[in-house]
């Protein structure tokens, strides 16, 4: 079923923790720690996510179908790990969606900021 | 491989018990992942070391309540985000309007007993407040990490010896260690100095430091401006350059870009400005404002020492460990290297070598401090949060009819659990803004109280994280003890609550267990503070009864230095002395003048062994540490420092051969049962101090005779017993800087400006700098534990308070409770003063049992003290008894109020309502 554009806008703007969520299992399914772990690494700590914080927003992306969970977990994967997740494609183009709402942002800020570099020089 | 070990470790049960905080639901669907996560970030939380594990605990109960919380009010699955939400607009709305419903009723119902809910809010509000100041405070002192980048590796790196075991390095040594530890990524030295800057038409003097070329290396920081140091700058001969602090910067030279390159004068001479520091860099100490390269070499040519070897140990060292090096086997490796170098220099004065942390080495002494305040606080919250639960257990019994009434009319019982939450959760969170002003105010005032004696005490800020545990901590309790009152009122015992018509529910057998049993934990909280506050106000006051060996009323002190350049001859720093004392002896209101190079609590000692001449067995060879004072003409009379046998120095010991002043500690060591007078000793080498004190021409190889002994000087602190210690004329060791003591008729403080200008007639390039009155050094010496105790007394009031009023409510209420008892008791001819008996008896027991259980916790509780405490044991049979008994009394007078009103009840009255 195919959503229309107006549904994907509703659930923008994402939250900036759950935008590096999406961002982080969109390279491939994971376990809940390894998504924590390489968030943490794209955000370098800041702002920190916790593990509770987490899977709050991970409890709102399932329930929202954003993303779902992996049914089989691959082969080599440490079964103490528990349930892997996925992203989906509505969570695909809400990403997406929240790429190209940032990029006007960051296209108004700049054409708003050059002025001002010119003072500080 | 399936599952981790059968038997669950500590830990991780403690992590599934802070699981318990989320919804079952989400429990069950996240657990395991949850755990996961937590144990992953427990393990690196462990690796680097026990501070980051204690944080992470911190941070995981902080994050399970936050999370945890939060997800039973508003699930994740269902918050509300946009218009896509899975629940239905309508359901939405009902809940919205119920909510405000509640807010409006809760509101109203909060009003109708506003003394209940007034006091359950100051109390929790007071509770959230302190926990949250103190808890700022350690987490800022204690917990952050020092402000170099991976802190952690940083350790500082001691000498020791027989009397330190955080003893200076030799030169050579802090060299040795560079190159020979493999353990060590890193190694820097540093020594504090004083330098005269030009200010207006005089001189100031200003805290700054010496630093060798790899320091900045070994912390991490570059320069905000400019370049730090070469090795080569870093040499003999070098050129004259320094780096300024961010302040120093700003102050004095209007933060101007262009300062570096430019030369500035640094006692009179010009230096290059390499640089400026960023803001925030306060090394070594939180005052250093200026930073010149450290040139050990030099530093021992201007002091006039030739080859000094390794017995002369004057710098600070700090190491950066190598990646992956833990802290016991860099400390293992510096043993066996130090072992080594001591192997092949015999002259080393020290005996070995040790390393700690550098967190440790900067916090390591307060922390126990801070730590017990930690305790004494959240022994305050958790009063307060018992009183908290008291009154919703005592609101909710009282309300039992209303319950029934509603769920009579239809109410659902959820509906009625939802209701009473509201008013949990609402005087919760007026509790969190009253302890947010609360913890404003106190940070500030620890902070101002507490003055030096908190080192890192200028990086202190009110942390919102830690605001937050706290208020969500409180909001935790109400809930906790709302809802439990809240189910057991809501049962639906229609009949039997509308059976009870006006007469108020009565409370069953558990809920009243419950509440006696918070009221005992209360009292035997608040005893075990009230100990330790007893325990502190015993000790300070044996401490300002110490006898500190001078007279400290109407004496001036401050210190002026020689720059050696000028005044190179010995004749050349006595006479400046000697016309300094004169003109100073002819200012109105002075009565003597004399001059000291260590004053009294003014901390410039320095040490040496000594040997006295009638020793002969081997093992008195090394000879015993004392210290040196070098005093002026007529000290003793000036000082008030008395001379028990023997005499004061005068102009007859300047060409005379070398004589001493000692102290009894001294003439009991050396001289045991004979007369000191006339006995000779020898430094015989190990010398400690400052840079200065070094110089060997200061001490005369021949014998020392001993021409009087002078009564014992508490000389580091009141605390500190006195140590062997001799006094030298000033005329037989010219030092070029010596504190001056000005005995006056009035305010010492008065004659500061008279004395500078004393000072500026006889050399307008001279800095006074440490200037005090004696008085105010006596009383600086007591500001640390006179700021422990003041902090404790106001807990443990605090404590006490909220305790009363858990008694008095406890009381209160089941006198309500048994109006229609007592009532028929009277009828039936009991007397008022029977019945005020029989609840004062009532309240004494259950204070009985607090206090009972409290003098345990405080005899195990009170030996953290035992660092804190002077003069008295920790388990002082008088302030124990002292406490018990007040406490007692606290707590009679708590139930006497309920008492009397008991033996006012009017029997007719009563029996007539039912």
């Amino acid at each position: 079923m195919a959503e229309k554009r107006s549904d994907i806008e509703a659930y923008l703007p994402l939250k900036p923790a759950v935008v590096h969520i999406l961002l982080a299992i969109s390279g491939g399914a994971s376990h809940g720690y390894g998504v924590i772990q390489s968030v943490r690494e794209q955000t370098e700590g800041r702002p920190p996510l916790s593990n509770g914080a987490f899977y709050r927003h991970l409890a709102w992306l399932l329930e929202r179908g954003l993303v779902a969970e992996v049914e089989r977990p691959p082969r080599d994967a440490d079964p103490r790990r528990g349930t892997h997740y996925r992203i989906t494609e509505l969570g695909d183009r809400v990403l997406s969606a929240e790429g190209g709402r940032m990029r006007e942002v960051l296209a108004a800020i700049e054409s708003k900021a050059s002025p001002t570099d010119e003072r500080i020089a | 491989m399936l599952g981790r070990d059968p038997r669950p470790t500590a830990s991780e049960r403690l992590l599934r018990a802070l699981l318990l905080a989320y919804p079952r639901r989400f429990r069950d669907r996240f657990g395991r992942g949850l755990i996961d996560g937590l144990h992953e970030d427990l393990r690196a939380a462990r690796r680097s070391g026990r501070l980051a594990t204690g944080r992470f605990w911190i941070a995981a109960a902080r994050d399970a309540v936050i999370h945890g919380v939060l997800e039973r009010i508003a699930p994740s699955a269902r918050r509300a985000r946009h218009s896509t939400l899975p629940i239905t607009p309508g359901h939405l709305e009902l809940r919205v309007t119920h909510l405000s419903q509640d807010v409006r009723f809760a509101l109203r119902s909060l009003w109708r007993a506003r003394v209940s809910s007034l006091v359950s809010v100051t109390t929790l509000g007071v509770g959230i407040g302190a926990t949250t100041a103190i808890f700022t405070v350690v987490d800022t002192v204690v917990l952050e990490p020092l402000p170099y980048p991976e802190s952690d590796a940083l350790v500082a790196v001691y000498r020791t010896s027989e009397t330190s075991d955080r003893g200076a390095a030799a030169a050579p040594d802090v060299r040795d260690w560079d190159e020979l530890v493999t353990s060590f990524q890193d190694v820097g030295a540093w020594t504090e100095i004083a330098s005269d800057f030009e200010e207006g038409e005089g001189v100031v003097q200003l805290p700054g430091s010496r630093l060798s070329a790899g320091m900045l290396r070994t912390l991490g920081v570059s320069p905000a401006l400019g370049r730090w140091f070469t090795e080569d700058e870093d040499r003999i001969g070098g050129p004259d350059v320094i780096l300024l602090g961010h302040a120093m910067w700003r102050d004095r030279f209007g933060a101007d870009p262009d300062l570096v390159g430019r030369t500035i004068l640094r006692n009179g001479d010009p230096h290059t400005v390499l640089g400026v520091m960023p803001e925030g860099f306060r090394f070594p100490t939180p005052e250093t404002e200026h930073w010149v390269p450290l040139r050990d070499d030099e530093l021992l040519r201007l002091a006039g020492i030739e080859n000094p070897g390794r017995g002369l140990g004057f710098l600070n060292t700090v190491a950066r460990l190598a990646p992956g090096v833990g802290l016991d086997a860099a400390r293992a490796e510096l043993q066996r290297v130090t072992a080594g170098i001591d192997a092949e220099h015999p002259e080393t004065a020290s005996t070995g070598a040790t390393l700690v942390s550098l967190h440790e080495a900067t916090v390591g002494e307060v922390k126990s401090t801070l730590f017990t305040f930690l305790a004494a606080v959240a022994i305050v919250l958790l009063i307060s949060c018992a009183n908290v639960a008291n009154l919703a257990i005592a609101r909710s019994s009282a309300r039992s009819t209303e319950m029934s009434v509603r769920s009579a009319l239809g109410a659902a019982r959820a509906r009625l659990v939802q209701l009473l939450l509201t008013e949990s959760a609402l005087v919760g969170l007026a509790a969190g803004g009253l302890g947010i002003l609360f913890a404003l105010g106190l940070t500030g005032l620890l902070t101002s109280m507490s003055g030096d004696t908190i080192p890192r005490g200028y990086a202190i800020e009110l942390d919102g994280s830690v605001l937050a545990f706290a208020a969500a901590l409180s909001l935790a309790t109400g809930l906790l003890f709302g809802l439990f009152a809240a189910v057991s009122a809501s049962r639906p015992r229609i009949s039997e609550g509308l059976k009870e018509g006006g007469r108020g529910g009565s409370s069953g057998r558990a809920t009243s267990f419950l509440r006696s049993g918070l009221v005992v934990a209360q009292v035997a909280m608040a005893l075990a503070l009230m100990t330790g506050a007893g325990l502190l106000i015993n000790s300070y006051y044996r401490l300002t009864q110490v006898d500190a060996g001078f007279e400290h009323e109407n004496v001036l002190t401050a210190r002026v230095t020689l720059p050696p350049d000028r005044y190179e001859s010995d004749a050349q720093v006595l006479a400046f002395f000697d016309g300094l004392t004169e003109r100073v002896e002819g200012l109105p209101g002075v009565t003597a003048v004399t001059t000291s190079y260590s004053p009294p609590l003014a901390q410039s000692d320095f040490e040496q062994t000594i040997a006295a001449e009638d020793w002969a067995s081997a093992d008195q060879e090394d000879g015993v540490w004392a210290g040196t004072v070098i005093v002026g003409d007529e000290f003793f009379e000036a000082s008030g420092v008395p001379i028990t046998r023997g005499r004061d120095f005068d102009r007859t010991d300047r060409a005379g051969s070398p004589v001493a002043v000692v102290n009894e500690t001294m003439a009991d060591r050396l001289w045991p049962g004979e007369d000191a007078l006339g006995k000779r000793f020898r430094v015989t080498g190990g010398i400690s101090g400052t840079i200065e004190s070094l110089a060997r021409r200061f001490f005369p190889d021949g014998w020392i005779t001993v021409v009087g002994v002078a009564g014992d000087v508490r000389r580091e602190s009141l605390e500190t017993e006195p140590r062997p210690e001799f006094y030298r004329p000033h005329a037989q060791m010219a030092w070029p800087g010596s504190a001056v003591l000005v005995r006056t008729t009035s305010d010492p403080l008065s004659l500061v400006e008279a004395l500078k200008r004393e000072v500026r007639a006889l050399d307008r390039g001279l800095a006074v700098t440490s200037i005090h009155s004696l008085r105010g050094l006596v009383d600086a010496s007591t500001a640390g534990p006179r700021f422990r105790t003041t902090l404790l007394l106001t807990f443990a009031v605090i404590a006490s308070f909220l305790a009363m009023i858990g008694v008095y409510g406890v009381m209160a209420f089941s006198v309500g409770e048994r109006r229609r008892e007592i009532g028929v008791r009277m009828a039936l001819g009991a007397s008022g003063g029977r019945v005020r008996k029989d609840v004062v008896f009532g309240g004494l027991r259950m204070s009985i049992v607090g206090v009972a259980v409290g003098l345990v916790g405080a005899v195990i509780g009170s030996r953290a003290l035992s660092a804190m405490v002077f003069g008295i044991s920790t388990q002082d049979p008088w302030t124990y008894g002292v406490v018990a008994l007040l406490v007692l009394a606290v707590a009679l007078a708590a139930s006497y109020v309920p008492a009397l009103r008991a033996s006012r009840i009017d029997p007719t009255h009563v029996l007539r309502e039912s």
